[in-house]
């Protein structure tokens, strides 16, 4: 069987207890540490200083009755104890004989004392049925070991104080740790629910629904997860109604001219026409549909292409100018037909690295767009301008009617039409725009729209020139 | 193979020579030379006794705690109660000359005024040891299981053996080889002088436990008797008597006390850093120093210091070899 594993809550609660537990532990160790080490060191070095002090009034020669008394003051007013030991027994003077007594201070310490250093004891000495902290200092003249200071401290009262300081210790300690793993736990629920919650919303939105938005609490990491994670959401959901939007429409779009070739031609088949003149009519017009079917098609072949960027661009240095005068040549006979008075403002010198073909359907598109609109004996204009030394700008006015302000920024969006039942009439497939966002946007460009219902339309498009 | 010949033998003698006892600088015959045996670095001394020199050192690295020398003059034994044997070095030499394998235990040894034995005292085997000088035991005499002291009448004849522990000394009849007499001494007594024309036997002492012994202890050798305490402070453990009177060192308070004939008190100085030997010769006092690791030479008669000789770590007992020049007086061999 497989152990069940642990949930990201569980493993950070865990380590944060287990790093409360071991600085905690390891602060009571060093503190142990510290505190009987410093303790220790500073008794010690008291005794030290003051068994000095009290040898430097040993003059040499015998222990004087003045010094023994001296010492034994000093040891009534001393908190540690002070022995002055001049018993030759006590400093182990018969040693190399074996005499078997426990002298107070042994040969090891004896040869110490003679060179003129101190000795250190702690731990249990014998002689005081005791542990204790001690120092001794020798008297010596000149070679002669004539006694000694001896000054100690019971050890007992350095652990009581260490004991007293358990007693503050060990409930504080206990109280801190169990503050810091309920504080822990909390703190691994805080992180780890937004992650939750995220986990929950996903499931839906695998379910299809993408309504579900994950609260943001804060500014972190996780939080920006999370916003980042809504973001996603939306947009997914956007995508996903453009996609419904978009099948509706393309389905809507084909149905009508369908539905004009069948029941013209189904009139024919069944004799209903009268007159040639009537049957050719009605061919013509299912001619009309069916080549707006096989416009539309091309188009959203087009865009499909130009999307999946299926078709790499052929893209070449080009003098835009050519390319525009080239296209606006084609609709000559549309602009007399209509009466139309078109200017042309064209800077020659102005170079892109494009596509060609794919440029003259950007300003084709938009012509068409632009003839479309302008009524009889209206006015177009077309300006190409650099803006700086990197970029340039393609402006098409017209004076139609223009576009509400609440639609410009839906412009572009594929089968959108500001008016539904006229464009069907001119036989727009709704596309047009949505084709050129997409080819100014794979030559690195940007294209916006301006306009004043009644005023006309512009729509400027900015380039970057072709630099070597 | 001739190779492996040649190898094999050059192996063989670098074993034999490794085994070889290694060779001890010579003490020249001549001088009269003051020894010091060192128990601290495992070393004798040799000065000579008349400058001063270091005429030569000893390094034995043997657990030797005493030393005697025989009565040819040249040859010296070296004793320790933690080795099993005792080694005999000619000094002439340097050489060893011998080992007599007696057990560990030894812890004094006296060579006899008439010139033919060794008496060994033995820890181990609670015993009073006499060998022949070629190391062949003759007899065992049975005393106290501490006999660190020994001390002998002129004549050689009585034994004295103070023993540490058990607070006795006894009088052994070297012809006899049995104890005649035992007397009680304090517990830790220690050092002895035998004086054969008042009949005294001088015993000093360390005291028992935190007790330190300020006494010299003066007995009857005929009865057994304590006849007297004389006041020597603290500890005397080294005694000589000479013609200048009754020399006593007391390690305790490092002092050396100097009595005439009937015991009255001369003259005492402070001398060394725990002493715990001396002898005499040439009116003059060897004192050796153990805390300061030198030798005191002092003027019997001024009790002034002469000189300080620096010895090896330890001096702990003093011989002295007579020129062949011949010396005049020896002092005391400590058992």
């Amino acid at each position: 069987m497989q152990p069940k594993s642990m949930t990201l809550g569980q493993k950070i609660w865990l380590m944060i207890s287990i790093g409360v537990l071991l600085t905690v532990s390891f602060s009571y160790f060093l503190l142990n540490y510290f505190y009987q080490k410093l303790y220790v060191d500073k008794v010690e070095q008291t005794l030290m200083e003051e068994g000095k002090l009290l040898a430097a009034d040993y003059r040499g020669g015998p222990i004087t009755d003045a010094f023994r008394k001296q010492v034994e003051w000093y040891n009534e007013k001393s908190t540690a104890e002070v022995l002055l030991v001049n018993n030759p027994r006590e400093l182990s003077a018969c040693l190399p004989f074996g005499v078997e007594y426990e002298s107070l201070i042994n040969g090891d310490d004896r040869s110490k004392l003679l060179r003129g250093d101190t000795v250190t004891k702690i731990g249990y000495e014998k002689r005081f049925h005791r542990k204790i902290m001690g120092v001794i200092v020798p008297l010596l003249d000149e070679h002669r070991l004539q006694g000694a200071l001896y000054l100690y401290i019971p050890l007992a009262s350095i652990k009581e104080l260490t004991k007293d300081v358990a007693v503050i210790w060990l409930p504080l300690a206990t109280l801190f740790v169990f503050v810091l793993l309920l504080a822990g736990k909390r703190m691994a629920r805080h992180i780890t629910d937004p992650l939750k919650e995220m986990e929950k919303v996903a499931y839906h939105m695998s379910q299809g629904d993408y309504r579900a938005q994950i609260p943001v609490r804060a500014n972190d990491e996780v939080g920006r997860l999370a916003k980042a994670f809504n973001v996603m959401a939306k947009a997914i959901a956007e995508e996903d109604m453009r996609k419904r939007e978009f099948l509706a429409n393309v389905s809507h779009e084909l149905r009508t001219p369908l539905s004009y070739v069948k029941g013209y031609s189904e009139a024919i088949l069944q004799g209903l026409v009268k007159t040639e003149e009537e049957e050719r009519k009605y061919v013509q017009l299912i001619h009309r549909e069916a080549d707006r079917m096989e416009r539309l098609v091309r188009d959203l072949l087009d865009l499909a292409r130009l999307e999946g960027n299926n078709v790499p661009l052929q893209k070449t240095p080009l003098v835009f100018a050519q390319v525009i005068e080239d296209t606006v040549a084609k609709y000559e006979p549309f602009l007399q037909k209509k009466q139309i008075t078109l200017n042309m403002e064209l800077d020659h010198d102005i170079i892109l690295e494009g596509d060609a073909d794919r440029l003259e359907q950007v300003v084709q598109n938009l012509l068409d767009n632009a003839v479309r609109y302008t009524p009889a004996e209206g006015k177009i204009h077309i300006r190409l301008k650099k803006v700086s030394d990197a970029s340039c700008q393609l402006i098409i006015r017209d004076s139609g009617k223009g576009v509400p302000k609440e639609k410009l920024p839906l412009l572009g969006q594929r089968f959108y039409r500001v008016d539904q039942a006229r464009t069907r009439k001119e036989g727009g497939t709704g596309l047009g725009l949505a084709i050129v966002k997409q080819i100014i946007s794979l030559h690195n460009g940007t294209i916006s729209f301006f306009s004043e219902e009644g005023k006309g339309m512009e729509v400027v498009i900015q380039l970057p020139i072709y630099t070597e | 193979m001739r190779a492996i010949c040649v190898l094999l033998a050059v192996l063989g003698i670098l074993f034999i020579h490794g085994c070889e006892q290694e060779t001890l600088p010579a003490v020249p015959k001549q001088m009269e030379v003051l020894i010091s045996v060192n128990v601290n670095d495992e070393s004798v001394t040799f000065f000579d006794i008349q400058t001063g020199r270091k005429v030569a050192e000893w390094k034995l690295r043997k657990r030797i705690k005493g030393a005697v020398l025989l009565p040819d003059d040249r040859t010296m034994l070296l004793y320790g109660n933690e080795m099993d044997r005792v080694y005999l070095y000619d000094m002439r030499t340097g050489e060893e000359k011998s080992e007599w394998k007696t057990g560990k235990g030894i812890v004094g040894a006296l060579v006899s005024n008439k010139g033919n034995k060794v008496f060994l005292a033995d820890e181990r085997q609670k015993a009073l040891r006499v060998f022949d000088l070629k190391g062949k035991e003759k007899a065992k005499i049975e005393v106290g299981n501490k006999p660190l002291t020994l001390l002998q009448n002129k004549a050689g004849t009585t034994i004295y053996v103070i023993d540490f522990h058990n607070t006795k000394a006894y009088a052994v009849d070297v012809d006899k080889r049995r104890v005649i007499r035992t007397f009680s001494v304090p517990k830790f007594a220690f050092g002895g002088l035998l004086r054969d024309g008042r009949q005294e036997l001088w015993i000093g002492g360390h005291g028992s436990g935190s007790t330190v012994e300020t006494n010299i202890r003066i007995y009857s050798i005929k009865t057994g008797a304590l006849i007297k305490l004389m006041k020597a402070p603290s500890m005397p453990v080294s005694f000589v008597e000479t013609n200048e009177g009754i020399f006593a060192l007391s390690h305790g308070s490092n002092i050396l006390r100097k009595w005439d004939d009937s015991g009255n008190l001369k003259a005492s100085v402070t001398i060394g850093a725990n002493p715990f030997i001396m002898i005499g010769a040439n009116e003059r006092l060897y004192i050796a120093s153990y805390d300061s690791n030198e030798i005191y030479v002092v003027d019997q008669r001024t009790m002034k210091i002469i000189a300080r000789w620096k010895t090896g770590k330890g001096p702990f007992q003093l011989l002295i070899r007579k020129g062949n020049d011949g010396g005049k007086e020896n002092g005391l061999n400590r058992g």
